[in-house]
């Protein structure tokens, strides 16, 4: 029989060395592990301790009330529902441009999608009053409505990424099985046999992967920006004075992408430290992703300053009160934060050669992130905030229940990233074996082209 | 099938607010929550002030806002041309709160208490009632409205839910008119049938200049104002005491 298999196993070759590195935390659990877990499942109770008062005593113990009836928890649907953004579009991306680097870290981005739209859903579900009638959506739902809309994008875009995690994760768990089946537990090596599907490296399984990875590849990219446009369309379809915005549809994609490629860059400098992957994951990663940041940095600033441009020129009653709040009212410090850290900064850092760093580019990806929650919380309660009818603007601030919900539903996005990343390959191994097929000293080369770079 | 609209006439409202407490009165409805609310507005400086009026009731539109974006249809439009909300179906994703324009709708983000305005248990009291409380609670909230079959007429005030004015359709089913129409003391609102030339409610807008509120975004509110709106810069006179200010 034909394979495609690598077979050599001397013990410093790359692949060995790579194989190493990801059976490591699925054959051996640290300390580390347990103590990262228990402190992730303290929030959550705590987190479950808040929901608690909530279900008891409603939706009262929150900041929200009825001039501004949406808060923190749809501002961290939108950020979850951004983060979405990252694995599988920016894989498939990846895929489809053939970026030969790209092994390494599309594993970990994929798996992230699919933790972050399960948050999403989450904070949707913390928002309702009556969470006990959620099948009415089911039953009842009509699909005139942006929520429905959203939850069929959603629906689709979590089965989606599913199916684009597991077919490129297929050789993977073949290689896991041949190599360490017999050291899993029964369950687990019961699991990884079945999931594995009799894949043995055939060359005609390789094509008809290859060709439903392609497919796949194809359908994830269109079905992201629908996901994307559609939960800024909860926003564009009222009246609203900011929301009532052609743009936002576009808007909120780059954003997305924006936070998306931050969220990687962070996702691989942890695993790069965590799993010791210094050597796969090297400054050329950080420096791509860097770049890519960047840009969407730019085009975030672009769609910034069309916006007040065009709305400031006019300055409409409602646009000049959302003006004024935003640039210096109640919502000042949360958008000069935005504007000056989380779009203006993490530009000058990858610009400027001296900290175009692995720290730099990781603090710009941070910043990118903490500017883009406060960008989704501004449009949210900003949006609310401007009256439409002859009364004072009413004001908004979270209590102690939605913070400590929030800090329950990032831990819930984080448990499920650290479980997935623990118990699942977590780098695509036959995609680096074959971007490095063809070259035999896979690293020298890319550190060549590094150097030529 | 009869179209049911309201006139409001601002040159005859006194901003008493008796519509507010007759409504209260008439749907029971929570602690804080108004259906019906008057805005009392007054517009530049001493002494040269002007007060205006404004009563707010849901505007019925046809083109609602709210009845698109709700997911599960518990907010509809009737063939009378009520807008309704179904209090057993509401999820209380608040999604119709976010599109009305208008700010008509209340969440119940407590449960509602009991007696509110009184503490009944409280010593004296009950040893002025003996301890009887009195019903509260008007029987025909509870029915199905006669063209659905669905309990949309304000009963079940639950946490969780969003509510807003019917239009008393309780009422309106039997022919009459609602609360806020049968109370006003001046006779500014004026209920009725707009499909019917004859009806006092068509009369009334045939004969008035009459506006409706941020017409440019073409809800078609079914509810009509004669006179002129508060002007711009108009600035609410006292904030309400109501939930969202932060006070119960």
């Amino acid at each position: 029989m034909e394979t495609l298999r690598p077979v050599d196993t001397s013990p410093e070759t790359p692949e060995t060395r790579l194989q190493q590195r990801v059976f490591a935390p699925m054959l051996h659990t640290e300390r580390a592990f347990y103590v990262w877990i228990g402190f992730l499942l303290a929030v959550i109770a705590l987190g479950a301790v808040a929901y608690y008062f909530q279900a008891r005593d409603g939706l009262f113990v929150t900041g929200m009330r009825d001039r501004i009836m949406w808060g923190l928890y749809i501002a961290l649907f939108v950020v979850f529902i951004g983060a979405s953004m990252a694995g599988t579009f920016v894989s498939a991306i990846l895929r489809i441009a053939k970026a030969e680097w790209r092994g390494p870290i599309v594993r970990g981005a994929e798996i992230m999608t699919v933790a972050a739209l399960v948050t999403a859903a989450f904070f949707v579900f913390l928002d309702m009053g009556r969470p006990d009638r959620a099948l009415n959506i089911v039953m009842f739902g009509r699909w005139e409505s942006p929520l429905v809309w959203d939850v069929y994008g959603l629906t689709t875009y979590l089965a989606g990424s599913m199916v684009y995690l597991y077919l490129a994760m297929i050789p993977d768990l073949a290689i896991v099985r041949d190599e360490v089946g017999d050291k899993l537990s029964g369950p687990r090596a019961f699991l990884v046999r079945k999931f594995a599907v009799a894949w043995v490296f055939e060359r005609s399984q390789m094509a008809q992967l290859g060709a439903a990875l392609a497919v796949m590849t194809i359908i994830m990219i269109p079905v992201a920006v629908m996901m994307h446009t559609v939960t800024s369309w909860i926003f564009g379809m009222t009246l609203r004075e900011p929301w009532n915005n052609p743009m936002f549809g576009i808007f909120f994609v780059v954003g997305a992408v924006y936070s998306g490629i931050g969220l990687i860059v962070i996702l691989m400098a942890v695993m790069r430290k965590v799993y010791r992957l210094e050597e796969f994951i090297t400054d050329r990663h950080f420096l791509n992703l860097g770049y890519m940041l960047a840009a969407a940095a730019g085009v975030m600033v672009f769609f910034n300053v069309s916006d007040f441009v065009t709305l400031g020129y006019k300055l409409s009653a409602d646009a000049t009160f959302n003006l004024d709040q935003m640039v210096s009212g109640e919502l000042a410090p949360v958008f000069w934060i935005y504007i000056w850290a989380g779009l203006l900064l993490p530009i000058a850092v990858i610009v400027i050669p001296r900290t175009r760093t692995i720290p730099g580019i990781v603090a710009a990806a941070v910043a990118a992130n903490i500017g883009m929650f406060l960008e989704r919380y501004f449009i949210v309660v900003g949006g609310l905030r401007v009256p439409l009818n002859p009364y004072e603007p009413a004001n908004y601030a979270p209590s102690w229940v939605e913070w400590s919900l929030m800090a329950a539903g990032i831990s819930l996005f984080l448990l499920m990233v650290t479980l997935m990343l623990k118990f699942l390959p977590n780098m695509a191994m036959w995609e680096i074996h074959e971007q490095t097929e063809h070259a035999g000293a896979p690293i020298e080369q890319a550190k060549a082209l590094e150097a030529g770079a | 099938m009869p179209k049911y609209g309201m006139v409001i006439d601002l040159e005859k409202c006194v901003g008493c607010r008796a519509c507010m407490v007759a409504c209260k009165v008439e749907n029971n409805t929570p602690e804080a929550n108004y259906w019906m609310y008057v805005f009392r507005t007054e517009e530049r400086e001493y002494p040269d002030t002007k007060v205006t009026f404004l009563p707010r009731p849901c505007q019925h539109c046809d083109n609602a806002p709210c009845v698109k974006v709700c997911p599960v249809g518990a907010r509809f439009k009737r063939e009378d041309g009520l807008v309704a909300t179904d209090w057993e179906r509401c999820i209380g994703c608040r999604y119709c709160e976010v599109a009305c324009p208008y700010g008509v709708n209340s969440f119940n983000y407590a449960d509602p208490k009991k007696n509110q305005y009184l503490d009944w248990s409280d010593a004296d009291i009950e040893s002025a009632t003996g301890g009887a409380v009195p019903g509260y609670a008007n029987p025909d909230l509870d029915r199905k409205s006669q063209l659905e079959g669905r309990k949309i007429a304000g009963s079940n005030h639950t946490k969780g839910v969003v509510e807003k004015c019917t239009f008393c359709v309780q009422k309106v089913e039997k022919g009459q008119n609602p609360a806020c129409a049968e109370t006003c003391p001046v006779f500014a609102i004026t209920f009725g049938d707009l499909d019917d030339p004859e009806s006092a409610a068509s009369r009334k807008l045939k004969a008035s200049k009459t506006f409706q509120l941020l017409d440019d975004w073409n809800t078609k509110p079914r509810v009509h104002y004669v006179g002129t709106p508060p002007g711009e810069g108009a600035r609410e006179i006292e904030r309400p005491k109501t939930r969202q200010t932060g006070g119960v």
